[in-house]
């Protein structure tokens, strides 16, 4: 693997190396396009926090946002195909399905 | 916490101590924190560069767009992850920020102050009283860098940015810090 590739995987990689962001990532695979408020509610991070943690996993290309205009404005997150790639990599995901035990884990909070 | 995320975590983190071995280089987070939109694309350059490195660099206003800096910033460079934060001190906002962040524990020891050298403490002749802040600062936690924007006895914020991150990439790597 060429050097750059490998410091763009350890960007990736050291980003995850976090709780909160690993079930961010595993709450949006279960969930996709969710809301920030949904998402703050569902993975019991603050939300000035949860926020730096969202910029982060889109600034690595983990997720990605789309700003919505239906019944009320809001901003939703959904996975990126790095990230369906990198669950898979991992063995959490397999076959654009969430491992069974991994679901579980998406629905609440990881730990 | 379950066995389950508990080996999720251990393969994530196996996985990123691979990495750090191959590039000789730990994983570090910087936030640059500078002038609004008149020099946002010095900051971005400087980005580009770190990002480069595999160092993340973060920039407040393109990274987190949805929310206000001055409602969040001080949250996140509290609680977050973030290992720097470079503070080019150059307009009335990031005079505002440095005066806010400049003695809170949790954020001092994280801030790296570039300021022009005439404002500078020890190098500049400024009698303002940010440079007695940017002396009361020094003396505490160090860490006030003195820059020009030209090349001359004074390195560019681009330089001093960029020498500290790496470095502080290494001492990570090599478990010093």
């Amino acid at each position: 693997m060429k050097i750059d590739e490998l410091r763009k995987k350890l960007k990736i990689y050291g980003t995850l190396d976090n709780e909160d962001r690993l079930n961010i990532l595993v709450t949006l695979y279960s969930n996709p396009d969710i809301s920030f408020s949904d998402l703050a509610r569902t993975v019991k991070i603050d939300k000035p926090l949860l926020a730096y943690h969202i910029g982060l996993l889109r600034h690595v290309g983990l997720i990605e946002s789309k700003y919505e205009r239906s019944s009320k404005k809001m901003t939703k997150y959904r996975l990126s195909g790095q990230a369906l790639k990198i669950l898979k990599e991992l063995r959490i995901a397999k076959k654009g399905k969430l491992l069974r035990k991994t679901a579980k884990l998406g629905s609440k909070a990881i730990s | 916490m379950t066995d389950l995320s508990m080996k999720y975590k251990e393969r994530i983190h196996k996985k990123l101590l691979e990495l750090e071995r191959k590039v000789k280089g730990s994983y570090i987070t910087v936030a640059l924190l500078g002038a609004g939109e008149a020099k946002i694309n010095e900051r971005r350059k400087i980005q580009q560069k770190l990002e480069k490195d595999g160092i993340v660099t973060l920039i407040p206003e393109d990274d987190f767009p949805e929310f206000a800096p001055s409602l969040f910033e001080e949250a996140i460079l509290e609680k977050a992850d973030i290992d720097l934060v470079f503070i080019n001190v150059e307009s009335w906002g990031t005079v505002a920020e440095f005066a806010h962040f400049y003695d809170k524990g949790n954020i001092a020891p994280k801030l790296r102050v570039l300021v022009h050298y005439y404002y500078h403490p020890l190098y500049g002749t400024s009698k303002s009283y940010l440079t007695d802040l940017y002396l009361t600062y020094l003396a505490k936690y160090g860490h006030v860098y003195a820059y020009s924007n030209r090349r001359g006895m004074f390195p560019t914020p681009k330089k001093i940015i960029a020498t500290l991150a790496r470095r502080y990439r290494e001492l990570k790597f090599l478990g010093k810090i």
